[in-house]
């Protein structure tokens, strides 16, 4: 009885494994394929479509768990895991997806203004530690900077095209 | 236009719900087969999360589509602080532990400048890459090592405790 629970449970985790897996690859072909015809719709760069609607979409799980931690009065937002995921957002998926293929920046790192996105996320990266240096909190006042930050930084990508 | 955006949102819930079941699973499997919690919290569970962000990433790249693989990242990184952390906050004030100031911001800080300084030549190459995977491997120890060393901290002083 117990073996056949046993193996039942399992085959419902590699089930879970597997679906999870086919539903992140679905879910990514179809992100990029869709973000390719609305930027040439709406005649944006790559940079843009990538900045703004992919990026958004992908941190919605970060989103959507802080979000709903808040509306609970729960006190489990991690900055730590917030952190976490940016240094593994970099070294992992960039490590990864130049190993696969390298990554070139057409018209250049300078030249193209990828350096002014790059300086807006060292800003933010740097912004919070500022904030909490003294008082290890990120007050609402902070928190209202830091959307601030996000709906100009958005303005800033929407005004440039 | 608009199935294009419906199309792409129906995209973000098959992201979403894709590395929700990931996660699921395979730390279930993880923990089945006796892997104890840090080592599933620091590997399934992180890489999971980041899943969407890695197989979009991919996908572009593969595409030819190299400037949405690097702001797909970039804009995460803006977007997990500016909005997501900014949002939070202003709900509810959120407390942090010293050890995020000491170090696990500086860490991603570092991290950051080290990409810019990939960067500057217009272009991530494969070595460049590799150096990148290398120091999320690095990383991933590290975070094994420093919760060990706290969670020994942690009984230590539980036994210390009257």
């Amino acid at each position: 009885m117990e073996e056949i629970e046993y193996v039942a449970s399992r085959l419902k985790q590699i089930v879970f494994i597997m679906v999870g897996i086919v539903g992140v690859v679905a879910g990514a072909q179809i992100v990029v394929e869709s973000a390719v015809k609305i930027m040439k719709v709406l005649g944006v760069s790559e940079k843009f479509i990538g900045l703004t609607i992919v990026a958004f979409g992908t941190s919605l799980p970060e989103l959507a768990t802080s979000v709903v931690a808040a509306l609970r009065k729960e006190m489990d937002i991690s900055i730590g895991n917030l952190v976490g995921s940016n240094a593994f957002n970099i070294m992992s998926v960039l490590g990864a997806a130049s190993l696969v293929r390298p990554i070139p920046i057409p018209g250049g790192f300078i030249e193209s203004g990828l350096v002014i996105d790059y300086s807006v996320m060292i800003f933010t990266s740097f912004l919070p530690w500022l904030m909490m240096r003294k008082t290890l909190t990120v007050t609402r006042s902070n928190g209202i900077i830091l959307l601030f930050c996000y709906i100009g930084y958005i303005a800033f990508l929407v005004l440039k095209g | 236009m608009t199935m294009y955006v419906i199309l792409c949102l129906i995209g973000f819930v098959f992201l979403y719900y894709g590395a929700e079941w990931l996660v699921k699973g395979s730390s279930s499997l993880a923990r089945s087969l006796g892997v104890t919690p840090i080592v599933i919290g620091l590997t399934v569970v992180a890489f999971g999360t980041s899943a969407p962000e890695l197989v979009v990433s991919l996908v572009s790249s593969i595409k030819g589509k190299s400037m949405i693989a690097v702001g797909n990242v970039v804009g995460s990184n803006i977007c997990n602080i500016a909005l997501v952390l900014g949002l939070a906050a202003l709900f509810q004030p959120i407390l942090s532990d010293r050890s995020v100031i000491k170090r696990d911001m500086p860490i991603m800080l570092a991290i950051s400048l080290y990409l810019l300084v990939l960067s500057l030549d217009s272009k991530l190459g494969r070595i460049e890459g590799a150096t990148l995977f290398a120091g999320i491997i690095l990383y991933t120890f590290f975070n094994y090592y420093i919760s060990m060393k706290e969670s020994k901290q942690a009984s230590d002083a539980a036994v210390l405790a009257p």
